[in-house]
């Protein structure tokens, strides 16, 4: 749905984003991580328009990407930075702003305050709202167009517990409907929750663009399980004698084994020997171990 | 055409309960309050000659007092705060990818900018003529009650007034596009009209689009409908808004 070659942004005569090959698939939900200033959302605006490449090429459903080509911008809805509201007119009015400019049947207002979870307050002035009301609201404006793409730029920043839940099960339904979701976030626990790609960014360097699936397999971790037990000493004692490779972690023990299905054989030693065995976890790549990986290889390489 | 016309309509949606609205509203009625104070309260050299339709020297008081200062100053404010709405808010990059040409956006804004003043204007007649009606009960001598109002005088000052005002406005509007704050862009205009009525005396101060409010009421009676000044203050007023359009398609937004 998007892709991009070798885009490059100079900022005041530096580099500010280097040769991006991003690649966004039709219906997946994207994950642009980066710390604060890692180029995230110039990144956005460049895929937008908004900003004009020094070098390079973006490319939407196949299209050259150039603020001239409209017909591109009625596939898309934007969320970028705050979101752009008229604080001295009520929720529906500012919609419905938008619908006139884009030529959009009224009844569609309804359908996304309904969405947001902003109903009730549709006649209320944008001024009133909190800083969570407003970016749903400046979602809604987004999903108007009932976009194939959206592009959401830290779309949970400032929300509170309720608004961080309603706005994550949005994007979900969205993604389920088979959109296409760009989004940009600093915040590891999100992408990791509603994407299934993910491109991590670093001073305006894409270190990984791709599936999270494959992002896990590339760092391969060891085989193994973590026991978790009352009597850790016994049963390191125990599997060391067995010839188990047998390591002590926080209260844990981590066992290392030839293949998955070793595990077993490990739980029948444990038990006949009477060891009470409290949790049995199989170690799981979390994309934060991911992330400071490829961030301080990258750091490390400069 | 089609999208145009929905920008302009979109326009007016923001225009509702904004700033813009209320200072319209409320300014020109607190002018045509005061100016009725004065008025009222005035002696008799307000009367007219008694060879004197009674309603000129009322229409070109109120058109003296106000063009000299006011109306150069009140599209001045308008057109800073038609864009500083969308600077302030944030709205640019919401406007750029809405699937409308930024020729539109631009151009809708600036003739929504005039056809704002132009309803201020005829606000602000209305206003004047009610308060001639309360003046022509309670001052009977100045004659207001005793012939209709010089509607032909009253549609030429209206129209020389909205001709003289474009130039400047769309020079101005130009400049609060592009710049951010709402300060520099009324400064720049204060100081273009400033300067303009301290050289009211320069042979070639009709070129400049400030100056155009401050020389449109010279001999207005026996002035033609349109003279070289208002052709001069359209002519600026196109190719303010080409140059503007032009540089506004440039514009991209901060990192």
């Amino acid at each position: 749905m998007i892709q991009t070659r070798n885009l490059s942004f100079f900022y005041r005569k530096k580099k500010g984003i280097h040769q991006l090959n991003l690649h966004v698939p039709r219906g997946s939900c994207y994950g642009l991580l980066g710390q604060n200033g890692a180029g995230k959302t110039t990144t956005m605006k460049l895929l937008l328009g908004l900003l004009k490449a020094d070098e390079g090429e973006v490319y939407i459903a196949d299209q050259l990407m150039d603020s001239r080509q409209l017909h591109v911008y009625q596939r898309l809805g934007a969320l970028i930075e705050d979101p752009p509201l008229y604080p001295y007119l009520t929720a529906y009015e500012n919609l419905e702003i938008t619908c006139t400019y884009r030529a959009i049947a009224s009844p569609r207002i309804g359908e996304v305050m309904e969405m947001v979870g902003l109903s009730d307050v549709a006649q209320q002035r944008v001024g009133t709202f909190s800083t969570g009301m407003k970016q749903r609201l400046g979602m809604a404006l987004s999903l108007l167009p009932d976009p194939e793409l959206l592009i959401l730029d830290e779309p949970v920043n400032g929300l509170d517990p309720e608004g961080i839940v309603t706005v994550r099960e949005l994007i979900r339904t969205l993604h389920q409907e088979g959109k296409t979701i760009l989004l940009s976030s600093h915040l590891l626990y999100e992408v990791e929750q509603n994407c299934d790609h993910v491109g991590i960014l670093q001073k305006g360097r894409l270190l990984y663009s791709g599936s999270m699936d494959k992002l896990r397999q590339q760092q391969a971790l060891p085989v193994g399980v973590w026991i978790s037990t009352l009597q850790p000493a016994q049963a390191r004692q125990l599997l060391s004698d067995k010839g188990y490779r047998v390591e002590k972690k926080e209260n844990r023990l981590f066992v290392y084994l030839e293949d998955e299905a070793a595990s077993n054989r490990v739980i029948d030693l444990l038990r006949n020997a009477d060891i009470d065995i409290r949790e049995v976890v199989r170690p799981k790549v979390r994309l934060e171990d991911l992330y400071l990986f490829f961030t301080q290889k990258d750091t490390a390489e400069q | 055409m089609k999208s145009f016309i929905r920008a302009l309509i979109a326009e007016y949606h923001k225009a509702n309960n904004s700033l813009a609205m209320w200072l319209a509203l409320l300014g020109t009625s607190g002018i045509i309050v005061a100016f009725l104070a004065v008025l009222f309260f005035g002696t008799t050299e307000f009367l007219p000659q008694a060879d004197e339709h009674p309603w000129h020297n009322f229409l070109l008081l109120y058109y003296e007092a106000t063009a000299f200062m006011l109306l150069p100053l009140f599209a001045i404010i308008m057109a800073a705060l038609i864009c500083y709405i969308e600077h302030r808010y944030g709205m640019w990059k919401h406007l750029f990818v809405i699937a409308v040409s930024r020729t539109q956006i631009y151009l809708s804004k600036l003739l929504f900018a005039y056809l704002f003043i132009a309803v201020a204007h005829l606000f602000f007649i209305s206003m004047m003529l009610i308060s001639a009606a309360i003046l022509g009960v309670f001052r009977p001598e100045l004659g207001l009650l005793d012939q209709e109002p010089d509607f032909a005088l009253l549609l030429k000052l209206a129209f020389k007034t909205l001709l003289s005002v474009a130039g400047m406005l769309a020079l101005q509007f130009w400049v609060s596009m592009r710049f951010r704050s709402f300060i520099v862009a009324l400064g720049v205009g204060v100081i273009g009209f400033v300067i303009c009525s301290l050289l009211l005396e320069w042979p070639y101060i009709m070129y400049i689009p400030y100056a155009h409010p401050l020389l449109y009421l010279e001999g207005v009676t026996n002035a033609p409908l349109v003279g070289s000044l208002e052709v001069l203050s359209m002519g600026y007023f196109f190719v303010f808004g080409i140059l503007g359009v032009l540089d506004f398609k440039r514009l991209q937004l901060g990192i």
